[in-house]
């Protein structure tokens, strides 16, 4: 499968800036040149030098260190929360798509209402009411991802749930969690990769969104969004404070919304439109 | 189509319902005393008592419930904590610039994102393709905030050519970056829809026909082609204004814009329930509504969409 992604051109580019990005993060402790929290008012707001490629922001603190540490709260917050979507969504959806009925219509009007709130509102809102740091965000983020997952598992559900293989195990009396755990689950596993690699950009997007507003990652905690923020007040003296971080958010997203889309590409191509416009 | 219509609104009732219920307890669950934040320092504990019994949280749990659902249903939002104002009047005069703002936006998104999507089409695997579909990418990946504030850097401090924010009294030249911003990223959207649009009719026998028949090429494109790749871009037009309706929380508080999406961005940072739980279903409700029009629209225009629908309806 990674061997057909990197064929095709631009899934070879997500590859290898989603490869980089995750590289930076595992591995910043180690490349980052300066500690991303030791605050130094000597070095501070100092433009773009050898020693600071990318400037010193207020405090003095090293711009590409702060981003290298950054690329692992994104990821983090990306990946777990994810994960946490799908777990939810594909529960919800299996359960929906195989027993049908009442249960079936308590799940899908329930995602009925998440997908009513528009786009941020709802995590805003959740963040607002459980205070917003790091952990919190990562379950909010998740638990808000949950419907779109559930209502492709579900379709998937529903059109293997009366194929032949299902009906054989059911007349030979096989158990209905055996079914969907052994039989239905692993004819979902393409779409939820597809689900998976295309929400990594979108959740990325979302933590610096919620970041930016104060509502993710607390200062001094280098995240992407909270440090185009606080560089918001110094764009006229030290614009590179937030320039910097948004090159990184832009870059890491394009990345990882290639990699999703060739994954698509590969594994599905009949669900081009999921990406809208493809 | 009446049929289809009212199923659809009958289907709304249960997800408002549903939509006031999480946005009740959401808000609910909210750290700190409005009161105690309303009083400030100096307060006596009669004030406070008259204050909680005037707020009705002296009440159990589900009799405010109880008393937020039958407001809601007299479209009654109940009073701000931090102004004193009925929530309902205040966020119709903040609706006004928000909307002004989603039009500017859409226009931009539209008549860009067409023409990109056409010319991409037009001069499909060239050069001229590649770089508009690349810019569309990139419009995609790129974060709201961040577009603004390279916006605000380029055009109002080092070219001077705009104001960085503010509403200015309604003069045009303060809604220009606030609207290009929002626009982003359903520009590029748009582009890239109509562009995958025209590739599947173009290859269609009436095009083929129109340019035997000595029709000019601009013609073709526009007069024949356009008018049918048009159908699918609508459903992301209209999504997206019902997006920039409200959630232009992002957009607003860069820009200081005093539309809803930064009212509400306000009140959550104030803890002022009322006012969030009043503002959250609100655009809640216009979302809906918008995405309800959509469809319909779609339904109208499309009838193989209304049929199916209905049968996925009655199925599950």
């Amino acid at each position: 499968m990674i061997a057909k992604i990197v064929r095709q051109k631009n899934g070879l580019v997500g590859v290898a800036i989603a490869g980089v990005v995750f590289a930076v993060a595992v591995l910043a402790p180690a490349i980052a040149p300066y500690d991303p929290y030791r605050i130094d008012m000597a070095e501070s707001l100092r433009p773009p030098c050898l020693a600071h490629p990318f400037g010193t922001d207020v405090f003095g603190r090293d711009v590409m260190s702060r981003l290298m540490h950054g690329a692992r709260i994104s990821l983090e917050v990306s990946v777990l929360s994810r994960v946490i979507s799908i777990l939810i969504g594909t529960l919800l959806g299996l359960v929906a798509g195989y027993f049908g009925g009442r249960i079936d219509s308590v799940i899908m009007r329930s995602s009925d209402v998440t997908l009513a709130y528009p786009g941020l509102l709802l995590l805003v809102a959740v963040m607002a009411a459980v205070g917003p740091n790091l952990a919190s965000l990562i379950v909010a983020l998740g638990i808000v991802g949950w419907a779109p997952v559930a209502r492709i598992v579900r379709a998937q559900v529903l059109s293997i749930r009366e194929r032949e293989f299902v009906l054989a195990v059911r007349s030979l009396g096989g158990g209905a969690e055996r079914i969907m755990a052994r039989h239905i689950l692993p004819n979902c596993a393409s779409q939820l990769v597809i689900v998976f690699s295309m929400g990594l950009g979108m959740g990325i997007m979302a933590e610096s969104s919620m970041s930016f507003l104060g509502l993710g990652a607390q200062p001094p905690l280098p995240s992407w969004g909270a440090m185009i923020s606080s560089g918001l007040d110094y764009l006229r003296v030290a614009p590179w404070m937030s320039l910097a971080p948004g090159l990184g958010i832009t870059i890491a997203v394009l990345g990882f919304n290639l990699l999703g889309d060739a994954c698509r590409d590969v594994l599905d191509p009949k669900l081009r439109h999921l990406g809208k416009g493809g | 189509m009446i049929a289809y219509i009212l199923k659809r609104l009958l289907l709304f009732v249960p997800i408002l319902l549903g939509v006031a219920t999480v946005t009740f307890f959401l808000v609910y669950v909210l750290p700190g005393d409005p009161v105690l934040s309303m009083v400030g320092e100096r307060y006596d504990e009669a004030t406070i008592q008259e204050l909680r019994r005037e707020m009705r949280l002296d009440e159990p749990l589900y009799v405010q419930y109880a008393h937020f659902v039958a407001g809601l249903a007299r479209l009654d939002f109940g009073r701000s904590y931090v102004t004193g104002e009925p929530v309902g009047p205040t966020l119709l005069k903040r609706f006004p610039y928000t909307l002004r703002l989603a039009l500017f936006a859409m226009v931009i998104s539209v008549v860009v994102g067409v023409c990109a999507g056409v010319l991409a089409a037009w001069r499909w695997r060239t050069a001229i393709d590649y770089l508009t579909m690349g810019t569309t990418v990139l419009g995609i990946s790129m974060p709201v905030f961040w577009l603004g504030a390279l916006l605000i850097f380029v055009f109002s401090m080092k070219l001077g050519l705009l104001p960085p924010s503010g509403y200015g009294g309604g003069g045009l030249r303060y809604a220009v970056l606030p609207a290009v911003t929002l626009a982003q990223a359903s520009t590029a959207y748009v582009a890239r829809m109509t562009r995958s649009s025209m590739l599947d009719v173009v290859g269609e026998h009436y095009i083929q026909t129109a340019r035997a028949k000595g029709v000019s090429e601009w013609r073709v494109l526009f007069g024949h082609a356009l008018r049918n790749a048009l159908l699918p871009v609508i459903t992301v037009i209209g999504a997206d204004f019902g997006s920039f309706l409200t959630g232009a929380v992002l957009t607003e508080s860069i820009f200081a814009w005093p539309g809803v999406g930064r009212f509400t961005l306000d009140a959550i940072l104030k803890r002022d329930v009322p006012t969030i739980q009043g503002a959250v279903f609100f655009m809640a409700v216009v979302f809906m509504v918008i995405n309800l029009l959509v469809d319909l629209a779609y339904a109208w225009a499309d009838p193989r969409i209304r049929l199916r629908r209905e049968s996925a309806m009655s199925g599950g």
